[in-house]
């Protein structure tokens, strides 16, 4: 396989973009996260039916803890997680990197300290046959999760189908008219350019239904977390449309600590025909 | 089907509201959850809420007599006694009196968690009963306004339990739960979405109750038809609260919505300087 070499110019700083014209782009450049927005005096809602989300999810865990006589939070450490998601409702209505980073939040300070802890973060949404899709008074989305030592790969902490209704990440309802102060131009808007670039080059993904991503972050990051990483990154897949939120139903995404190289981004996609 | 219009407010008198000055309790989230199980009886679940707003904050304590508990919610004492014991064992509450003989004391501990596979509470006495650290640690909780829930509500009476059911009570101080009057004027427009003349929830909420969508929706009618919300006409721009529409101005750019407006409101919320920009034009 040959690769296309691209020298980008993107704000003032040159990076070099390769890319295999329909399902592997590698940027060498130091992987960027969406900053934790800091409030300044903007008064912030977040989401309550999220909030309470994660609160049980936080609690299943930290009851499984307990029973296992397992201390949490977890020692500082280098963690994995699988999260294995199955629902009935449509594509539209849940996407994966949402529902992931909803859930990782619950992990975060209650079982691992820091979710920049977290190294590699595997996931799978399933969709169920949602025919004749009762609505009951019993939610239908089931989670899997399992949390591990990233070393040693042994199991510390998991679950298995636990019923519950998903309500995954939205953004926080800002009062006081400061819209803008959740919005980064240049990490928000990295994707475009890059994306310009690798299409007008030839990049292009094969139609499908479904998809799976590989994301895996190279560089000095050890305290960015991948599931903003990938925030960051994900939509230059979305350039022609045919991958988007919606559709993209596996997601692996790895990150590595080196501090003194230039640093990568390696963006695998595929389709995935898996399920029928 | 109710006619929603009979709600709607449609002057701008004052006094609509009952702004109360009697301070505000809480009660967590948590408890009510589609994993979190609903308490023995509805008994001990009234027993709880009751506690939760006896609960002195100063002492961190509820100081309640037994004998002034029995009368307020019509409880003999084994009933009583039973319903206490029942929270104490589950680590809801923690016996704070030295010797039986002094009056009845008793610690809220944060509500424990639950683990649904071996089905069982585990103690977040390590998690303090405490505002700040609650919302630290994924707790969330409700805060309500004293007025709000009565003895009648959580009285063991037949007519009281006839129309105080575990479901409505449940519906109820849910709606608090997601009422943010700075925000939205009301309840979430979001979780609660009011169409000229329908009701619908969001999923997360009946869930929650553990009922449907349909259940959750005929509760909410009956608590309109008892005069604890009303629907409130409210103008948004870019997704900001901005007043109510009889009370704003019109102009370009805002999108109205529907909302539940509890008829009691804390004083503390509405006084709340986040509210300093609209309260001129809420309808109160």
């Amino acid at each position: 396989m040959t690769y296309n070499m691209i020298k980008a110019k993107i704000i003032d700083e040159s990076i070099l973009i390769e890319h295999d014209g329909g399902s592997h782009i590698v940027i060498h450049d130091q992987p960027m996260e969406m900053p934790h927005s800091s409030s300044k005096g903007t008064e912030r809602l977040q989401n309550t039916s999220m909030m309470d989300f994660q609160g049980k999810i936080s609690m299943v865990l930290r009851a499984i803890a307990n029973q296992k006589n397992i201390q949490l939070p977890l020692p500082k450490g280098v963690y994995g997680v699988d999260i294995n998601i199955t629902t009935s409702r449509s594509h539209m209505e849940l996407n994966l990197l949402d529902s992931v980073k909803a859930i990782v939040d619950a992990i975060n300070r209650e079982v691992v300290f820091n979710d920049a802890e977290i190294y590699s973060l595997k996931s799978n949404l399933y969709f169920t046959s949602s025919g004749s899709r009762k609505r009951n008074s019993i939610p239908s989305d089931s989670i899997e999760l399992r949390v591990y030592d990233h070393l040693t790969q042994n199991t510390i902490l998991q679950f298995n189908s636990l019923t519950t209704y998903i309500v995954s990440k939205s953004k926080p309802m800002l009062s006081g008219g400061f819209d803008e102060e959740n919005f980064y131009p240049h990490i928000e808007l990295f994707h475009h350019p890059v994306r310009q670039l690798i299409y007008k080059d030839g990049f292009k993904i094969a139609a499908a239904n479904e998809y799976a991503a590989k994301l895996h972050f190279k560089g000095a990051i050890q305290s960015k977390d991948l599931d903003n990483m990938a925030k960051t990154y994900l939509p230059i897949l979305y350039g022609t449309q045919v991958v988007t939120p919606h559709n993209i139903v596996k997601l692996e995404l790895l990150k590595e600590h080196e501090s003194n190289t230039t640093g990568s981004i390696d963006i695998r996609v595929n389709c995935n025909n898996v399920q029928l | 089907m109710i006619n929603l219009r009979r709600y709607i407010v449609n002057d701008t008198k004052p006094n609509q509201f009952n702004i109360s000055s009697n301070g505000q309790f809480i009660i967590q989230r948590k408890i009510f959850s589609d994993i979190y199980p609903d308490f023995p009886d509805p008994i001990t679940f009234k027993l709880y809420i009751y506690l939760c707003r006896s609960y002195e904050w100063r002492y961190q304590r509820v100081k309640k007599a037994k004998s002034e508990m029995q009368q307020d919610l019509n409880l003999n004492r084994s009933q009583l006694n039973n319903a206490l014991g029942w929270l104490e064992a589950h680590y809801f509450i923690e016996r704070t009196n030295s010797h039986k003989q002094q009056m009845f004391q008793a610690e809220l501990l944060t509500a424990p968690d639950y683990d649904p596979y071996t089905n069982t509470y585990i103690s977040c006495k390590s998690i303090a009963f405490h505002t700040g650290e609650l919302k630290q640690r994924n707790q969330g909780y409700i805060m309500l306004p004293a007025d709000a829930v009565t003895n009648i509500m959580l009285e063991n009476k037949s007519t009281s339990n006839r129309i105080w059911t575990y479901t409505k009570l449940k519906v109820y101080l849910l709606l608090y739960g997601n009422c943010w009057l700075s925000y939205f004027g009301g309840v979430n427009p979001d979780s609660i979405r009011i169409e000229s003349n329908a009701i619908h929830v969001e999923p997360s909420f009946y869930y929650n109750v553990k009922k449907s969508e349909k259940q959750v929706v005929k509760t909410i009618e009956l608590l309109l038809s008892m005069d604890l919300f009303k629907v409130v006409k409210v103008g948004f721009i870019k997704g900001e609260y901005i007043g109510d529409s009889l009370v704003i101005p019109t102009c370009k750019g805002i999108k109205e919505h529907f909302v539940l407006r509890p008829y009691h409101l804390s004083e503390k919320k509405v006084k709340d300087k986040k509210l300093d920009n609209i309260r001129g034009c809420m309808i109160l």
